[in-house]
């Protein structure tokens, strides 16, 4: 087996963290959890995760703006990005995706669900 | 009462009121109509309607009205208008009424407008409460889904068949907290129009069979059976595909729920006239006659229900009747049921 790959999950729901963290853990992930937008862009600069799981109500900076930020950084722009939200209406999907996330979940979800997510974008 | 009281009632009538002659141009009109034109009655008089309020679909209901000398029939949706004040929008429920019916040239269409942007608010207010609401169940759904899921893979912990039993009702209430959340929100949103409608030209055939695609592994586990009925060519049918087969789906969806292990569904559409009907039968417990009335109306329920909030029906009703068509209900308690409604059909 190859060395376990990076996420930073970006939430700054703290039974939310826990439910993710555990889910990621037990699939042999290694995981950073970051509570706010400004710290996202901070620690994706720095540790260069294989994904991210990003949600868009953050304090500080909002998702969509993380996600920009990051899409338009070289050394980060090619890290996928997975939104994580509460957010069901089809605008703030388009405005996810014109900011440049690969994918959009929406809250709540099981964890098959966010397996199966995580591995189109990292084997 | 002296005619110079009635006058002054007319003067001061909270609603706007507008006398217009079948040349569209405007005879009289009272304060409130002065205030929403902007000027006074005598320097409106005589002026066209058209030139002062911007409102086509206003337009052509006074255009409907005075070509066939007769009021067009006003429902929900065509008698509520937007007028533009500033950058305000304003909403207003269009009435008119002929009078002075003797000779054509003495006919007068009188255009009553009354103002309901606050009810449109109040409704706003509910939209934007049932949003809120329905986001702020979506957090601590997702870390309970999350607990329960990562509990019930075993990997955390050997769980006992109780406790796995537990897990298992504790996870299908969740879902089915989720499905209210959901129902409320759309609710709400067909409520107060805030969904588009995207109508195109679409085969009854393959609404149905989009809708029966999520639901045949659950009749197989009931051992109910399912049939689909299209005869002849498929209609087409003028519809917004998601809605319609969002409809099907929930009425399908209650048929299983309600119907018994060996019993059968049918599902059918047909053509009649400018319509095509869709309808779903079962031999299910089916419905009391004291509830055919108030079935579609939201949280009623036969016993409680099953699982569900007493919306699935009424959202249907809502989706049914904003494509201009009907829903219906036969049922024999013991029996079964057959729930149908209408859509216009679509052009080939
Ligand atoms: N096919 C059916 N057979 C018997 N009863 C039905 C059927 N469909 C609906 N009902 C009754 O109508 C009620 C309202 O249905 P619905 O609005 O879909 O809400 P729900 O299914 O969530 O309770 C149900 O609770 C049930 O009592
Ligand atoms: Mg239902």
């Amino acid at each position: 087996m190859g060395m376990p790959k990076k996420i930073l999950l970006v939430e700054d729901e703290k039974n939310i963290i826990l439910g993710v963290k555990t889910c990621l853990e037990v699939a042999n992930y290694d995981v950073l959890v970051v509570e706010d937008g400004e710290e996202a862009i901070e620690t994706a600069i720095r540790e260069k995760p294989d994904l991210i799981l990003l949600d868009l109500m953050l304090p500080k900076l909002d998702g969509y703006a993380v996600c920009q930020d990051l899409k338009s950084r070289e050394g980060t722009n090619n890290i996928p990005i997975v939104v994580l939200t509460a957010k069901v209406e089809e605008e703030s999907r388009k405005r996810a995706m014109e900011v440049g996330a690969d994918s959009y979940m929406t809250k709540p979800f099981r964890p098959e669900e966010l397996w199966q997510e995580i591995k189109k974008f990292i084997h | 009462m002296s005619l110079e009281r009635y006058k002054l009632f007319f003067r001061e009538l909270p609603e706007t009121v507008i006398l217009i002659d079948m040349g569209c141009r405007i005879r009289a009109c009272n304060t409130s109509a002065e205030k929403l034109l902007g000027h006074s009655e005598e320097s409106l008089r005589g002026k066209r309607i058209q030139d002062l309020l911007s409102s086509p679909p206003l337009m052509s209901l006074l255009d409907e009205a005075i070509a066939f000398s007769r009021t067009p029939s006003l429902n929900h949706e065509n008698s509520i208008i937007e007028l533009t004040k500033g950058d305000k929008k304003e909403y207003f429920k269009v009435s008119m009424n002929f009078f002075g019916a003797q000779a054509p040239k003495e006919k007068f269409l009188l255009l009553i407008l009354t103002d309901i942007t606050v009810l449109k608010e109040i409704e706003q207010h509910k939209t934007d409460f049932f949003a809120t609401a329905s986001h702020e169940f979506r957090t601590p759904l997702t870390s309970i889904f999350m607990g329960v899921g990562m509990i019930k893979t075993g990997q955390l912990g050997q769980i006992s068949p109780k406790g796995r039993e537990l897990l298992e009702a504790i996870e299908s209430d969740c879902t089915r907290l989720l499905r209210l959340a959901n129902n409320l929100l759309d609710l709400s949103r067909m409520e107060t129009g805030s969904i588009s409608m995207e109508l195109e030209d679409v085969s009854a055939y393959d609404i149905i069979d989009a809708a029966l695609a999520t639901l045949k592994l659950q009749a197989e586990h009931k051992n109910i059976s399912l049939y689909t009925k299209v005869p002849g060519d498929p209609p087409l049918v003028k519809a917004d595909v998601n809605k319609i087969i969002w409809v099907v789906t929930n009425l399908v969806g209650n048929a299983l729920r309600y119907t018994g292990v060996k019993g059968s569904i049918i599902v059918k559409a047909l053509r009649k006239g400018t319509k095509v009907i869709f309808s779903v039968q079962d031999t299910g417990k089916g419905i009391p006659p004291e509830y055919h009335d108030k079935i579609f109306q939201k949280f009623v329920q036969v016993d409680g229900g099953s699982g569900g909030a007493g919306l699935g029906l009424a959202i249907c009703k809502e989706i049914v009747e904003a494509h201009g068509g009907e829903i219906w209900l036969k049922s024999e308690p013991g029996k079964g049921s057959t729930f149908s409604f209408s859509i216009p059909v679509g052009r080939s």
